[in-house]
């Protein structure tokens, strides 16, 4: 009997409470903005208030601990990184000491964005959570998340790319090789990298001419098929968004040129886009990985071969008062 | 010394004995027992004014005449409302009962919406009586024997000879006999003598005061005990699955009740884990939960004094203080004590900052949710596992809902009922009893547990 009580003694008293904390002295926390300055770690901690607002503790210290248990100390409160949705990092920061730091962490989630900033000051209004901005706005998390940037940098296969922040919205990403920031991409070819990766549903803006139509993407099927030269085939159902040529789109002759032309546009771009990609040797599509599953080795990198685009894509009939 | 005058030294002090005496014949009653009409019209209307007959006993026109052998015996009579006639050598006791009876009224802790609207009453006779208008057969048989040194209360053992396992009744008979009190006043009194595991909090042994519950119990092979003076049967084995699916469900559509039945099976988790899930998630494990709820939960925690387990704590003892209340009032003050609790807990406590709005809502799930048991035993059980796994959760978290939760199906398989598992018929499984307790699905045969007897239908 008293091995009994002994155990459930030491079962409650050594493991029992670790982690137990009420709700009210927990600083849930949105988003982290993490810089550096003359050795020195600049954080701003965004952490969620009442009514929707934010509250701001902006500190500095020689390492990301202490000057996130200075940060503490200002808010009086433990800081919850559980429900984070966003870091944001400048190109002073080592993105290597950010992402091992969270990854030593227990106390983090695993799905939170990695985001890139040129600012040097981005929490300026507590009305506004940043973090819940950049959450909401990043149509995929699959593409820049905690997670797989750690899947990529540990499998050694594959670089990876986050997106741009400039204070008020997203626009544009920055990639990176073996943890080493390299090209910036603008918004027009952000969208040619989410086509490619399968993950897009958003508009995609084509030329006709010196004038452009949008097209609404509400189905895509990317394929890359590896041979002695990668083709990627790319399949899109689409409906008109945006017409601004000088084409009526009421004439189904007329809709076929613009579909000739958009697939044509998306060509060029695709194959622009991967001789970018090449050039930095970025593999942020993950091409190397679909090499290695074929042929079990990677003999030949993804920027020794030629590529081939062949888009197909289709525009909905439906609605456009065909004559 | 004879059994008048033995009477009248041991009965000295009991004021309603009444002694009467007609020529040679003496006659013996309480008159608080005894009915003065029918001793008029049973005896003192037929012993003739002179040449009384050494033997009366034919005379008699009372249904229910006996020969008295023994003094016990007497006694026995001369205290259940019998007329002792003393003619020369002959003692005869006559049945001359009074009514002291409330009559038959609806179930007033079973109440249902379909189904018969009587329930038993504290007359043994008038309860066995309810069981045989329903049970026209001569299989169902009822053993009786006394129990209470001094109560000497009827106890019958009822069942149905042919469904019925034999070793069933022989062996609650001899837990009957075993019984050594001075006396007993109600069935429940029976019960710690018949379960074999007396330390857990579950029931073993379902009361019941609706006779059609009893038939139907009967009917599957179980035995129902009666007691004189009880408004209440026993009936035996009973699972868990019997106490959490009532008899209305009988009477109600296949198609409908069975989405009824496995919601109440979820009740029954949710009256016992919902606090414990609740302080978990608000103490240990707070990224189980979307951000929103999150700081909903915190904002509305911000103001509260008391750590998440004890607010819990706190609600859920006034509540269970407000239930008993609600019991124990007579029935005419239980709105004022609903609106007592309603409008002080709910509202005025929430104002006061001393419990959050999430905490009544947590409380009032968890109460309407163990509401849908009707069986106070069972719910006395749900409230000991409610605050066992509320401990346990508070210091291990989710880790501690899920140990709770096991250690929990630990104790109701342990529990022995008649050599089975208390979660009879999951485990051991039993499709033929799932089909009438868990589920309402067709069945043409009886559970092997119960009955040698498998085939509904044939005697």
């Amino acid at each position: 009997m008293k091995k009994i009580i002994i155990l459930i003694l030491c079962l409650f008293v050594m493991t029992g409470c670790y982690n137990y904390i009420e709700l009210d002295e927990l600083a849930v926390v949105s988003s982290i903005f993490i810089d550096k300055e003359d050795d020195n770690f600049k954080i701003g901690i965004e952490v969620y208030d009442e009514d929707d607002k934010v509250q701001i503790f902006d500190d500095a210290g020689p390492s990301l601990t202490e000057a996130f248990n200075s940060a503490e100390e200002k808010s009086k409160k433990k800081f919850y990184f559980r429900h984070i949705n966003a870091v944001i990092i400048t190109d002073r920061v080592n993105i290597e000491d950010i992402v091992y730091y969270f990854f030593r962490n227990p106390d983090t989630n695993d799905n939170f964005a990695f985001v890139y900033t040129n600012e040097d000051k981005i929490y300026e209004d507590e009305e506004v959570n940043i973090g819940e901005l950049i959450k909401n706005n990043i149509d995929d998390d699959d593409l820049c998340s905690f997670f797989e940037i750690m899947k990529g940098h540990i499998n050694k296969l594959r670089d990876f790319a986050v997106p741009m922040f400039d204070g008020k919205k997203l626009g544009g990403m920055k990639t990176y090789k073996d943890l080493e920031p390299k090209e910036e991409f603008d918004s027009i070819e952000e969208e040619i990298f989410k086509v490619l990766k399968n993950k897009y549903d958003g508009f995609l803006h084509s030329e006709c001419g010196d004038k452009d139509f949008v097209i609404n993407i509400d189905s895509i099927k990317t394929d890359f098929k590896i041979d002695k030269k990668i083709k990627i085939d790319i399949k899109l159902k689409t409906s008109i968004q945006e017409m601004n040529c000088n084409l009526d789109i009421t004439k189904v002759k007329d809709l076929n040129k613009l579909q000739d032309m958009a697939e044509k546009d998306l060509e060029k771009r695709m194959l622009e886009f991967m001789d970018t990609l090449k050039e930095n040797e970025t593999d942020i599509l993950g091409i190397n990985t679909l090499i290695k599953n074929k042929y079990k080795k990677l003999d030949k990198k993804f920027n020794e071969y030629d590529y081939e685009a062949n888009a197909d894509i289709h525009i909905y009939k439906k609605g456009l008062l065909l004559k | 010394m004879n059994f008048l005058e033995k009477i009248k030294k041991d009965y000295v002090e009991v004021s309603d004995l009444v002694v009467k005496t007609i020529n040679t014949v003496n006659l013996v009653y309480l008159e608080t027992l005894a009915d003065q009409d029918k001793i008029n019209d049973y005896i003192l209307k037929i012993i003739p004014k002179s040449k009384i007959p050494k033997n009366i006993k034919n005379l008699i026109p009372s249904p229910n005449v006996k020969d008295v052998k023994t003094y016990e015996e007497l006694c026995l009579y001369l205290d259940t409302g019998f007329t002792i006639v003393f003619n020369g050598s002959q003692v005869i006791a006559i049945e001359t009962k009074s009514n002291l009876n409330r009559g038959i009224d609806t179930p007033s802790t079973e109440a249902t919406i379909y189904g018969p609207k009587d329930s038993l009453v504290e007359n043994y006779q008038t309860n066995l009586g309810l069981i045989k208008r329903r049970i026209k057969s001569s299989n169902l048989k009822n053993t009786q024997t006394n129990v209470g040194k001094y109560t000497k209360t009827m106890c019958s053992i009822l069942y149905i000879e042919g469904v019925c396992k034999s070793d069933l009744v022989a062996s609650t008979l001899e837990k009957i006999n075993g019984i050594n009190i001075d006396g007993i006043t109600d069935i429940g009194e029976i019960k710690p003598f018949l379960v074999d595991d007396k330390k857990n909090v579950f029931p073993g042994i379902k009361m019941t005061e609706r006779p059609d519950v009893i038939a139907d119990s009967l009917l599957k092979g179980k035995i129902a005990i009666l007691l004189d003076n009880s408004p209440y049967a026993l009936i035996l084995p009973t699972f868990l699955a019997d106490f959490i699916n009532p008899m209305s469900d009988k009477y109600t559509k296949t198609s409908s009740v069975n989405f009824i039945k496995i919601l109440r099976l979820i009740c029954f988790f949710i009256a016992i884990f919902v606090p414990a899930f609740y302080v978990a998630v608000t103490t240990i494990n707070q990224e189980t939960i979307p951000t929103s709820l999150l700081i909903n939960l915190q904002n509305q925690r911000m103001d509260v004094p008391f750590p998440a387990v004890m607010e819990c704590v706190i609600t859920l003892i006034i509540c269970e203080i407000l239930r008993e209340s609600d019991i124990r009032f007579p029935s005419s003050y239980g709105s004022a004590i609903s609106i007592l609790g309603a409008l002080i807990l709910g509202e005025a406590a929430v104002s006061a900052g001393i419990v959050s709005p999430i905490m009544i809502i947590v409380a009032s799930i968890t109460f309407i949710s163990s509401m849908i048991f009707t069986d106070v035993e069972i719910i006395n059980a749900i409230r000991y596992w409610r605050f066992a796994a509320l401990l346990i959760s508070a210091i291990f978290g989710l880790y501690g809902v899920g140990m709770s939760i096991i250690l929990m199906f630990i104790n109701l398989c342990n529990y022995d009922i008649n050599g089975t598992s208390y979660l009879y018929p999951i485990a051991p499984f039993d499709k033929t009893y799932l089909k009438e307790t868990l589920f309402k699905m067709k069945n043409n045969k009886r559970s092997k547990l119960l009955s040698k007897n498998r085939i509904k239908g044939r005697l």
